[in-house]
Formats: C-alpha cells, structure tokens, sequence
C-alpha cells in the first residue's frame, strides 16, 4: 500500500535532513519537512525534476503557524541555493513560480529577503486566484439575465471540480479545502457524492488513484448552450486577462451549441445530472433499427391453430385470433433483418417449449388506465436481508434467487416441481436416435424437487437469469466470474472469467445463445454459450456499469451506470448508438417497452425516465418514488409501466397517455394511475408474464 | 495497513457543522497514537499529517464503494460485509475477524477538550456460553406468493397493509394543479360502502359477531370482540355496527340494562382500536351513544359497582374519539366542552352524571381539567357534602367515589400548575367544601419527585397540541358563543337525559 512505502522514505529522509543541517551551519533550521528533503534530492541530478520539488508552503501556515516562519523556510531555501550555486535549480523553481528573475538577485542578503517576499505574495495569490475568479463567475451568472442562467451556471461543476483538480496539483492542499468550502454551495444537489468524493482528495497521488478526477482529466465535459449563451460568457471571459476559466473551457470542457433561445430551468435540469455533462443531441442522431420482428414460429403456431379452428368449426376461437394474424403478418418498420445477429438454428424442443407462451399471449388480459392487472406478490420470508437478486422465467413457472452467501436457489412455482435428468447409467439404456426418444423418458421423474440449490460462487450473486427457453441459466458474482448453469442437471456448465472486478449484472438475449454482463471495470460484455472468451468488449461508460438489458429484437443492448447514463450499443458492430443523460443517480433498472421503441430507466434518484429510441430525447421524467427504484415492467402490450424498489410500492404508470400526449402536456399531467403498497417488503424484481398479470417479488423484512 | 482497534479508535475532528457533504478528517494525533503502537516513535509533524490525509481518502473511497455494493445488495444498511467487499475491489486485503450481521455500537465518550470514539468489548463469559442451551436454528427459507393487486384493487388481507388511503390522499394534495383526462376508476365506489350489498358471508358474520357481543358467553364475547378489533375488512359493516350500537345503547338506556349497556360500550370499543376502521363517518350516532352512557342518570335502587364500570368505560371511549376525530370542521372538542360545562354548573345534576362527566374530563387532559373542573369544585363540594350528611346509603357511595375521583383528577394538575407552599386555607376558600382533600392530596404527591413525574407521563400521553386546543376552544366557548349551530345530537341528547 502507498502510505507504507512513504513511510520508509520518510526514514530516509530524515537522515538526509540531518546532513544537510550540518552543511547549513544554521541553527534555525530545525524544521524537518519532506520539501526540504526534495530539495536535497533535487541537487543529484544534473537537470532539476520540477516533479520532486514539491515545494509546499501551505505545509507551514497548516496548523496555524506564523507567515514569519513560512518566511524563514524559504529564505533558508534560497540562501542554501546561493551557498551551494545551483543556479538550474533556482531558475527552475522561479520559472514554475513564473517570476521574472535572474540569478544575481539573490547574491545579497536583500535580495534574498526581497525575493522571499515575491515568492510568499505569488503564494498568497495563486491560492486566492481561483478562488475570486470562481466568486466572480458567480457573480457574473447570478447577474446575468434569467434565460441565460441557467445555462451559464452548468459551466460551475467542471471549474469548480478542475479548480479544485489545479489546487491540488500545485500542493495548496489547505487553498484547495478553503476553496472547496466557500463554493460548494453553488453547485446543485444531486452532486453531492461527488462532491464528498472530491474533497476527501488532498494528495497529487490521490488524483492519479481516483477513476473520478482521472475522467475529469482524460474525458471533456460536455456542456449544450445556446450560442446566444456562448456569445455573453465569452465576452466576459475574454474581459479578464490570463483567464484559468478560459483554459479550462478550451482544456477541458467541450460545448455544444446550438441555434435559438436558451433553455428553461426546466429544459436544462432535465438533461444535466451525468457525470461527463449532458450528450449532444447530435451523438444520438445515428440510425436504430428499433422495430421487433415477429417471432417466425408464433405465426406458425397461429396458422396451425386457425387450422384447427376452422376444421372444428370454432368461430369464437378464429374471431381471437384473426387480430393477431392481421397485426403479424404486416411487416414492422424498422426491424433489422432476421439474419443481422447470427444464431444457431433452434431445435425442435426449444420451439415446443415456446407454445404455453403462444397460447398466454392469445389469452393476454387487456391493461389500461381503468382495466389494471393482477399483482401477484412473491415474499421470500426469513431471509435477513440475503436475498440480493431476484429472477423468473418468461413462462413463470421458475423463480431464482441470488443470495449474499453466494448460492443461488430455485422454485418451482408450478406443480410439476423441478425434474433433473436420469443418472448416466439408466440414460446409456435409452434409444440414441432423437427420434425414438422424447424428452420426457430421459427426466427422472422420481427426482422432483420443489428447491434445488446451486453452490460454486465465491461471492454475493448480484444478478441471475434464465435463457429464454429455460434450459439455462446465467449468474454474476461479487467473485468476477459469470456462470452459466445446466437447469436439467442443475449443476454448473461454464465459468466465464474476463471481468476481473464484482459483476453487477447478466442478462441473455431474446435471441437466445448470447448474454451479456457488466461490472465494476466500467466494461459490458457480451459473451456466447459456445466460447469462454467474449465476444464484444463495450467500453465508454466512466463508471461501473450497474445493469444491462438487452433489446426484444436482439440487436441492441442498453447499459445504466454509475456515471448516470444510459447507453444504447450495437451488438453487431459493438458501436455505441445512444447516450442518454438526465439521471441524477446511479442507475439500477431497464426495461424495454414490447414494441422496442421507448427505454425506461430507472434508479438511485427515485424517478423513471422514458426515452424515446428512434429520436434519442427524453420522452417523460415520472416521479412519484420515495426510494431507489430497483425494478421495471413494461406490460406486453405496453399500456401501462410498472416501477417498483426501496419504498415498498409498485407504481402504475399510464403509458398509453404518455404516448399520446404531447410534449409540452406531459409536464402537468400525472400519469401514474395507482400506487401498491407492500407491508415491508422492498420490490426487487417486476415482470409481466405473458397473460399481463404482473409478477413481483422482494423479501419480507420485520 | 493498520488494523484499528478499540484501544485507539480515531479521533474524529468534524471540521465544520456542515459536515455532512465537507466531512470528517483523520487527526494527527490520531496517527501518532496508531504509530506508536507499532512503535514508530517521534513520528514527524508533516508525515502524520501527510499520512492522516491518505488514510482518510482511502478510508473515504473505500467507504465509497461499500455503498455501492450495499445498494446492489438492496439494503439500506451498511455491513461489514460491504466494507470487506470493496476491500476486495479495490485489492486489499479484508480486516478478518469483524463480520457481524449486527449493528456495532460505537460509543463516544469526551474529556479534555476531545471527543473519542470507540467500539465497546464487553468480557464475555466463555462458560456461560458452553453450558447455556443451543439457541434455536433460524428458520428455513421459505416462498410465499399472495394478490397485491387483483384487476387494481387490493384486496384486505393480512399480506397487504390497512389501507393507505391517507397517504393517496396527501399525493392528489401535492398537485391539486394537475389535470388528468382519465376518468375516476370504478374502484373508489368502495369508500361508499353502503351502497354495495353485503355479500352473504359478511351478513353471517354480522349477526353472529353482534350476538355474540351482547350474549352471555363470556368466550365467544371476547372472541367476538377480538375480531372487532383486529379484522381488517370491516369497513362495509361499519353502517350497521353504528346502527346496532345506537339503537341499543337507546333501547336498553330506558330499560336500564346495564350489563347490556357496558357490553355495547365494549363493543364500541372495539371497533375504535381497530386500526383499518376510521369511525368519522358514524360518530354522529356513536359519540352521543357513548355520552349517554357515561352520562344517564341510571335508576339505582343500589349500588352497582357495573354502572361505575360502564361510566368509565364510556368515558375513555368518549375521550379517545375526541382525541382521534377532533377537527375544525366537527368540532367535536367545543362542543363536548360545551355539555360538560353544562352538566357541571347545572345543581340538579346528579351524583352519577357527575361522576361520569369528571371522568371524561379526566380523560380529556389536563387544561380541560384546569378550565372545567377546578372552577366547579365549589359546586361539587356542596354536593357531595350533602349527600354525604344524608342518610342514604346509595348516594353515600356514590358521593364518596365521586370525592375521590375529583380529588384524584384534580390533584397531579395542580400540582404541576400550582408552586408551594400549598396553604390548606387558602385550597378551602378557592374550593369549598373538597379544598381540604385535594390539599391533602397535592401535599401527598409534592415530595416524591418521582411520583410526580409519573403523573407527568400519564399527562403527556394526549398531544400536546391536543391539550392546547382545548384550552383555546374553551375560550372560545366562554368568552362568545359563536357556534350555536350544528351540535344538534350532542345537546338532544343531553337535554333528554335532564328531563
């Protein structure tokens, strides 16, 4: 660890001092400082390391020592510099104190004393030189006109956080604190763990360690005004001379701009909470293949059944299923060709698996804002707080569970139990050809189990899911390993390693055959059943990517963040399509509506937001929650959105109204329909299976 | 790094009262302590300081980071668990040895100038541990799946939680602004639940929970009223209870069937503890049931300790419904104020009725006794002085417990209003004939600080806010009747009772 190693070299330095005391001859000098040793050091090689000379004034006038003695520390530095001649040396340090100087002054005792008061006063000024041009830029914004405000003051957060950044670096550990404490609260709430982040820094070595200021150092902030905007914060800036303010602009913030009137208060809090600043809309602008194919094999089965309908003569039963024959069979705009993402041909038993869902989905109750669904509650009881993640099967008829002692369990909610395969030995007496054997003769049938458990992790299970055909199921781990699980012989198949830090979350795609997972290393990736290694490695987020979803056609992934914002990649290409910002908190649950258009996102800041994929805006901010909101649902046929998390409450939302407003109604409208409350169960885990009854679960806590 | 333990815990400096977001820092002195222990003496000045800045920021981001995997755990309780997770994280090393599901205690103490936290480690008694029985195996996990909603509406079972229709009711206030053009949804006709027909098992029950109420069973009765208090959807019977106790409460006032009577007051209270029932909307016909009740004049020809019973009884239902659905709009406070005042100057009333209004005063609080019971002591004391020269024997008893009871409710108030010394002539002038008792009560409760201060709990038990508003109705009351409007069934059925 880093602090032990200083220590060590603090031993050597105070032996280093010591010396140098005796060539000093000064008796004053019995103030043993790191700076002191880094000057000795200093004097080895031939050209000065600006580096090591860590000249740190602040380190006097820390715990309320006297400038009187600031100032001896430095005139001994600088008649130790005229003692010993080191002429590199002194040039050096005045030219990162940027003071004209030449060498002669010091050669007297005035002018040492002389230059010693320039080197304090350039001291006292550098400290306070952010400090009044960040009152003065406040001051300019709190004076400008009101439509501009708001714009203007998102430009605070990066010059405050690069102000700080500046400090730091220049060793004003005591500038940068007083610094941090007079503005910080000029700057909007939802920065707040940030913030705190930010001021626990006080070393240069700090700045390298935290991934936070390296993104602010790396990575531009981007900010979107109006060049109107632009236009009043350029002719202030360039109206004061030698302006860090401007050189952090052109360093490290990237504005983008736009024609019209600035925004509202509104409009601009909307977008602004991530991390990096707001996208511009022009990121967003590419093309999304958004559109959801029908399933092949659901037109199949719907032909199959008007077959039989009509041979039977089963007029009610054709009447059901010609609206669903008419909407399939036109072709959707917008979806990506069926052959885009390639995955293996189905067999015959996974199709087979799929016809109970068909027939629910013939079956699908109608949801609006007055027809709402069944709730069916899963509590997990005695549990204390365990229970991590929860998941269930498109059918309903598993659930599984991700426990903080790394197992992972599993119910069977059906009657029909959890049925494992047949032993090696009475599966070898069975025919070999496929078709002389049905599924059901190689199940062990005496082997039902209402719970099986599943051991291999190392850590918490954050995340399960189940493959869409139920054969599989995926789990991520505090450990960094993802594991892929037989559910016919419950036991483990694969041990994906490629995360090296916790994996939040996993998910597999509609599609079947791929998943894809995300971690603490900021990364997302998307691995196949058949390869170890994955496949694509999505790289962009600034902070642990929380939760992955994959689209219902496949094609595109969308990730929440701790940096607050969701992105859209291609799986095809790995390209990433969308950024949307507006969050103020990490984001912990997606979902995607049933017909691919919309995105919900929700998470720490309480409230769910709607995107809108085909234009990259937001559509509608829904706030309501009193807690983090851990869960979201789509019903199938995306009348209505369910959210649900800490507070204990699921919300229903009106989707058909947010559909169909406009935008400048949805401000006054209230769209939730109802609130739910649990008696103290936290909502872990919504989903709609395929009938439109809304399956929830959480774990009873007393 | 180091492992700190409880023998130098940090010093915590919080640098500014701000110091949620501008946060704590390591001290120096706190560093010296730790190196000394690893017996690195005379540690520098600027290398304390330099390292109690690292350590903070480490400690700062790993604290960080536990957060995170504490909301990925969907907990808000932080765990040691947590901390030893982003130990991990960031490649360091777990503390061993401090897993604990529990919350540590950290206990600060101050002296000299500085505050010192540390963790408390009591000495724990290996043997005890060894011989005491094995505690019980937790509980296995189990899965248990109920309706929270079935079509939107949320059906009353224990699973779910009494109705939340206040909460609701403070979302719609919060934007009164927002329009919505969906129309009211079918599932709020259930708020009138008269309108619906009862469905035929509620209809059982009824009868058989109103029978068993007033049988004479003494199980079933109190199984019958268990229920009353406890069942969550009771909400559509709640018009025909308010029936059946009114009705009853008038029936067997004029026939003078006490044990009736006090097993509907039972009753009554019952369905007030209930915590699904609000009883707002029948209180018209409930409140002055429970009135009379606490306030008839009952033929006696003897003493019954059951009448005594049942006028306490009403009189905590009275003051408890008073307490819960007082507001501006019923008023319900004034205007009892207002029949008790009446009671109490009105000579003729009799020793019961008196009896039964000190009780529900009493139960008002403490400025309802101040402002009505202390300026008709005078009264009272005549009274019961009276009846206590007369010769018989019924109005004997009832004189002497209604003194004790005025004595009893008088003496903590004025105790708590009054400062000694308590002068017994001074009592016996502002109160008659009673001043001495209550003297010697007050006397009584003076030296025991403590007693006093039990008193004071009992006091605080009504809300203060409570306690003010009746003092200001009273006022109110006095100074100009304003309100002569609307306390029709109150007065009526005060004014049957007199004649």
């Amino acid at each position: 660890m880093s602090f032990v190693t200083e220590e060590s070299d603090m031993t050597l330095d105070c032996s280093l001092i010591s010396n140098m005391e005796d060539s000093l001859e000064d008796p004053d000098v019995s103030n043993q400082s790191i700076s002191d040793k880094a000057l000795e050091m200093s004097e080895i090689p031939a050209t000065p390391n600006l580096q090591t000379f860590h000249f740190d004034p602040e380190m006097f006038d820390r715990e309320d020592e006297s400038t009187e003695e600031a100032k001896r520390e430095i005139k001994n530095v600088f008649s130790f510099l005229d003692r010993k001649n080191l002429k590199t040396t002194y040039s050096a340090l005045m030219k990162e104190l940027d003071i004209p100087s030449n060498y002669d002054n010091i050669n007297s005792v005035q002018g040492i004393n002389s230059i010693t008061d320039t080197v304090l006063s350039t001291f006292e000024a550098q400290a306070d030189k952010y400090s009044s041009r960040y009152s003065n830029l406040c001051q300019f914004i709190n004076r400008s006109l009101e439509t501009h405000r708001f714009e203007l003051s998102r430009f605070l957060y990066p010059i405050f956080v690069h102000f700080y950044i500046y400090l730091i670096q220049e060793g004003n550990i005591q500038a940068a604190k007083s610094f941090f404490k007079q503005h910080y609260l000029s700057l909007d709430d939802f920065y707040r763990d940030d913030l705190r982040h930010l001021l626990s820094i006080s070393q240069v070595e700090h700045l390298e360690t935290s991934q936070y200021t390296l993104n602010f150092q790396r990575e531009k902030f981007s900010i979107r005004i109006s060049s109107q905007t632009e236009q009043l914060l350029m002719r202030y800036l360039h109206s004061e001379t030698a302006n860090p303010i401007l050189n952090t602009l052109s360093n490290n913030v990237s504005i983008d701009l736009y024609d019209g009137p600035p925004r509202n208060v509104h409009d601009v809090s909307k977008h602004t909470g991530a991390l990096m600043g707001e996208t511009a809309p022009s990121v967003n602008r590419s093309k999304v293949l958004y559109g959801v194919p029908t399933d092949q094999n659901f037109l199949e089965f719907l032909e199959q059944e008007a077959n039989e309908a009509e041979k039977k003569k089963k007029h009610k039963l054709l009447q059901n299923l010609s609206p669903h024959k008419k909407n399939k069979q036109v072709s959707i705009p917008n979806s990506p060709q069926p052959t885009r993402i390639p995955v293996p041909i189905k067999q015959e038993r996974e199709i087979q698996s799929k016809e109970p869902l068909f027939r629910a989905w013939l079956q699908q109750a109608h949801l609006s804002a007055t027809e709402l669904p069944c709730i069916c509650f899963y509590s997990f009881l005695n549990c204390y707080e365990n229970v991590i993640s929860i998941s269930i099967n498109p059918p309903g008829s598993l659930i599984c569970v991700g426990f903080s002692d790394s197992k992972i369990r599993i119910w069977a909610l059906t009657p029909l139990k959890l049925r494992s395969l047949k032993a090696p030995d009475l599966l070898a007496d069975l025919p070999q050809t496929n078709e002389d054997c049905t599924f059901d003769q190689i199940i062990d049938e005496s082997s039902t189990k209402e719970v099986q458990v599943l051991l291999g992790h190392t850590g918490p299970v954050f995340s399960t899911c189940f493959s869409p055909d139920s054969s599989l199921l995926i789990s991520a781990s505090e450990d960094g390993t993802v594991r892929l699980w037989s559910l016919h012989t419950f036991t483990q198949l694969v041990c994906y390693r490629g995360h090296v830090f916790p994996v939040w979350s996993v998910e597999f795609s509609p599609l079947g055959f791929y998943f894809a997972s995300s971690s603490h290393d900021t990364t997302l990736r998307i691995w196949s059943t058949d390869q170890i290694l994955p496949v694509r490695v999505l790289a962009g987020h600034y902070s642990d990517v929380d939760v992955c979803k994959f689209h219902p056609n496949g094609n595109y992934i969308a990730s929440g963040s701790s940096d607050r914002t969701v992105r859209l990649w291609d799986v095809l290409d790995g390209k990433c399509v969308r950024i949307f910002t507006g969050h103020k908190g990490t984001v912990h649950t997606l979902a995607f509506s049933t017909d691919g258009k919309c995105l919900a996102s929700a998470g720490r800041d309480n409230r769910v937001l709607v995107w809108d994929i085909p234009s990259g805006g937001m559509m509608v901010e829904l706030k309501g929650h009193a807690g983090c909101v851990y869960s979201l649902a789509f019903s199938r046929d995306d009348n209505i959105l369910a959210s649900g998390g800490m507070d204990n409450c699921v919300k229903l939302w009106d989707m058909r109204l947010i559909l169909n407003s406009s935008d400048s109604d949805r401000a006054s409208y209230k769209f939730v329909i109802k609130s739910f409350y649990t008696k103290s169960s936290a909502i872990n885990m919504l989903s709609f299976n395929f009938s439109n009854v809304l399956i929830a679960a959480g774990i009873y806590t007393n | 790094m180091h492992q700190p333990t409880s023998s130098h815990a940090p010093h915590l400096n919080h640098r500014s009262p701000e110091g949620i977001l501008l946060g704590s820092q390591i001290a120096v002195e706190s560093i010296r302590i730790m190196g000394e222990s690893m017996i690195i003496n005379n540690l520098p000045e600027d290398a304390a300081s330099y390292l109690a800045d690292d350590i903070t920021f480490r400690l700062k981001d790993i604290i960080r980071l536990s957060q995170k995997f504490m909301h990925h755990s969907i907990r808000n309780r932080l765990t040691t668990s947590d901390i030893d997770s982003a130990m991990r994280a960031r490649n360091i090393e777990p503390v061993y040895g401090f897993n604990s599901d529990d919350v540590i205690p950290l206990r600060m103490t101050s002296g000299v100038g500085r505050e010192v936290f540390y963790k408390e480690e009591p000495e724990i008694d290996i043997g005890k541990i060894l011989n005491s029985t094995l505690p019980k195996a937790p509980h296995e996990i189990s899965l248990r799946a109920h309706w929270l909603a079935i079509e939107g509406v949320q059906p009353r079972i224990p699973e779910n939680p009494v109705s939340h229709c206040k909460e609701e009711k403070e979302v719609s206030e919060e934007s009164p602004s927002s329009r919505s053009p969906r129309v009211e949804s079918s599932y709020e006709i259930i708020e009138s639940p008269a309108l619906i027909d009862l469905p035929a098992e509620l209809q059982l029950y009824y009868k058989e929970i109103s029978e068993a109420c007033v049988g004479i069973n003494r199980v079933r009765r109190e199984e019958a009223l268990n229920s009353l208090s406890s069942d969550p959807g009771l909400l559509p019977l709640m018009p025909r209870f308010s029936v059946f106790i009114n009705e009853g409460v008038k029936l067997k006032l004029s026939e003078n069937k006490v044990p009736t009577l006090l097993s509907l007051a039972k009753m009554l209270r019952a369905l007030l503890d209930n915590p699904t029932l609000s009883l707002d909307k029948y209180l018209h016909e409930l409140l002055p049931s429970a009135c009379s009740c606490a306030l008839f004049n009952y033929q006696a020809t003897h003493d019954s300790p059951e009448i005594w019973n049942l006028r306490t009884e009403s009189a905590v239902i009275v003051g408890r419904m008073c307490k819960k659905y007082n507001d501006s709009v019923n008023s319900i406070q004034s205007r009892l104020t207002r029949l008790l005042f009446q009671i109490l100057s009105d000579e003729a009333t009799s020793l019961g009725s008196r009896f039964g209004a000190v009780n529900i005063i009493s139960e008002l609080g403490p400025e309802a006794v101040k402002i009505l019971l202390l300026p008709h002591l005078q009264i009272g004391g005549e009274i019961v002085k009276k009846a206590l020269d007369s010769e018989d024997t019924a109005a004997l008893i009832a004189a002497n417990r209604l003194q004790s009871l005025i004595v009893k409710t008088c003496a903590p108030v004025l105790v708590k209003s009054r400062e000694p010394p308590d002068v017994v002539e001074k009592f016996e002038l502002e109160f008659g004939y009673l001043g001495k008792q209550v003297w010697t009560e007050v006397r009584g409760l003076r030296p025991h600080l403590h007693a006093v201060n039990d008193v004071n709990v009992i006091v605080a038990d009504s809300p203060v806010n409570n306690e003010e508003v009746v003092g200001e109705d009273v006022l109110s009351d006095y100074t100009g009747f304003t309100d002569e409007m609307g306390y029709s069934s109150l007065n009526q059925t005060v004014n049957s009772m007199d004649t």
